[in-house]
C-alpha cells in the first residue's frame, strides 16, 4: 500500500492544492492590507511634521488629513474582515457575483505580472439572481484555482482570462495567446515554489469541495447548486 | 538644483501625501494618476527620478517604467525608476524593468535612504 492508498490521501492532496491557492492569493490580499496602512503612515508622517513646533499648520488642514486616517482605517479594517472568508470551515453563502468579483480583484495582481489581462465581470443581466447561491469559500477556492490553472499555463500562456455567470454555472475561458513582443513577465510561472495547479488539482480540489467542473484545455465550467 | 520626481499612482490620498512629504524635503514634484497621464507629463519635461505604483488603471507599472526611461534618454538625461509595489515585501534590489523596488507600506527610513542615494547618483551623472 502506497501513502497515495491512505484513506486520508484524497483529502490531503486537496487540502494541499486549497494551500497552492491560498499561497497565490496572499500577495494580492497583502497588497490590499499594506495600501490603507501606507496611506496611514504616510498620513501620520505629514501630521506630525506639519504639527511640529514652528509650523503654522491651519487646523482644518489637520482636521482633512485625521479625515483621511480615519477613511483609511475603514478601508483597513474591511480588509481584514475579509480574512474571515479564508477560514477553513467557513459555510456563509453569498451572491455568486459577489465572489467572483472578489476572486478576480484578488488573481489580477499575480495574473498581471506575468502579463495575463483578467476581464472586469460583465454588468449584471436584468433578472440575475442576488439571491446567495454557493458557500463563498468553496466557490471562492475553486475560482480562483481555476482562474490560476488558465492563467498559468506555462506551454500557451493566454492573452487573457474571462469569468462569466450563466444559467448553470461559471465559465471560466482563456483566450488569445501572450504576444512573443510582450515583456518578459516580472513574476514567471511556478516562481512561488508552488506546484502549478493543474487539471487532476483543480478536480481534486472540486470533488472535495463539492462542486461539480468540467475542464478542458481553454476553459472550466463550475456548476452551481440550482433552485 | 532641485531633484525632479514624477509620482505615478491611482491612488489620489497615497499620491498627494507623497508629494506633501517629499516637497517638504525639498524636491520638486509632478503627480499623474495613470500610464497615459504619465507619458505626457515625461514628454513635457522628463523626470530624473520616478516612483511607479505598479497597477496603473490603464497599463502595468512594468511596462510604463521603460518607455518613461526611453523618453528622459532621448532628451540625454538620466533617470532613476522606483517600483512601489504591494506585492513585494521589503526592499528589493530591483528587476531589469526598476532600479529598485519599494515595499508597501513604506518603511520611511529606507526610502530617505534610498532618496538620499539617487540623488547623489543623479548629481554625480550630472558633474560628469
Amino acid at each position: 500500500m502506497t501513502c497515495f492508498d491512505q484513506p486520508n490521501a484524497r483529502l490531503w492532496m486537496a487540502a494541499g492544492v486549497q494551500h497552492a491557492v491560498l499561497m497565490r492569493a496572499l500577495p494580492a490580499m497583502r497588497h490590499d492590507l499594506a495600501s490603507p496602512l501606507s496611506v496611514m503612515r504616510m498620513g501620520m508622517t505629514v501630521l506630525k511634521r506639519r504639527l511640529a513646533p514652528g509650523n503654522d499648520t491651519p487646523a482644518e488642514q489637520a482636521v482633512e488629513r485625521v479625515e483621511q486616517l480615519e477613511s483609511q482605517l475603514g478601508t483597513l479594517g474591511e480588509h481584514i474582515r475579509r480574512l474571515r472568508n479564508w477560514d477553513v470551515q467557513l459555510s456563509d453563502r453569498q451572491p455568486v457575483r459577489a465572489t467572483l468579483l472578489e476572486a478576480i480583484e484578488l488573481a489580477r495582481p499575480l495574473l498581471a505580472l506575468r502579463g495575463v489581462f483578467i476581464q472586469p465581470l460583465a454588468e449584471a443581466r436584468p433578472g440575475e439572481s442576488e439571491a446567495p447561491a454557493a458557500p463563498h469559500h468553496t466557490l471562492l477556492y475553486v475560482t480562483l484555482a481555476a482562474i490560476y490553472h488558465l492563467g498559468e499555463s506555462a506551454e500557451i500562456p493566454p492573452a487573457e482570462v474571462h469569468v462569466t455567470i450563466h444559467a448553470q454555472g461559471i465559465r471560466i475561458a482563456a483566450h488569445g495567446e501572450m504576444s512573443p513582443d510582450a515583456l518578459p513577465p516580472l513574476v514567471p510561472a511556478g516562481a512561488q515554489n508552488t506546484l502549478p495547479i493543474d487539471a487532476g488539482a483543480l478536480q481534486c480540489l472540486a470533488d472535495y469541495l463539492q462542486l461539480p467542473v468540467t475542464v478542458t484545455p481553454e476553459c472550466v465550467d463550475i456548476g452551481l447548486p440550482q433552485g | 538644483m532641485q531633484t525632479d520626481i514624477l509620482i505615478i499612482d491611482d491612488n489620489l490620498d497615497a499620491t498627494e501625501l507623497l508629494r506633501e512629504l517629499l516637497e517638504m524635503q525639498d524636491f520638486s514634484v509632478r503627480t499623474a494618476l495613470s500610464g497615459h497621464a504619465a507619458l505626457a507629463a515625461m514628454r513635457d519635461k522628463p523626470a530624473q527620478l520616478l516612483l511607479v505604483d505598479q497597477n496603473l488603471p490603464d497599463m502595468q507599472g512594468s511596462v510604463l517604467a521603460p518607455q518613461l526611461k526611453q523618453i528622459a534618454e532621448d532628451a540625454g538625461q538620466p533617470c532613476i525608476a522606483i517600483s512601489i509595489t504591494g506585492m513585494a515585501s521589503g526592499t528589493n534590489p530591483g528587476t531589469p524593468v526598476f532600479d529598485h523596488v519599494l515595499g508597501k507600506p513604506l518603511d520611511f527610513d529606507a526610502f530617505d535612504a534610498l532618496m538620499a542615494q539617487c540623488v547623489a547618483r543623479l548629481q554625480s551623472h550630472s558633474a560628469r
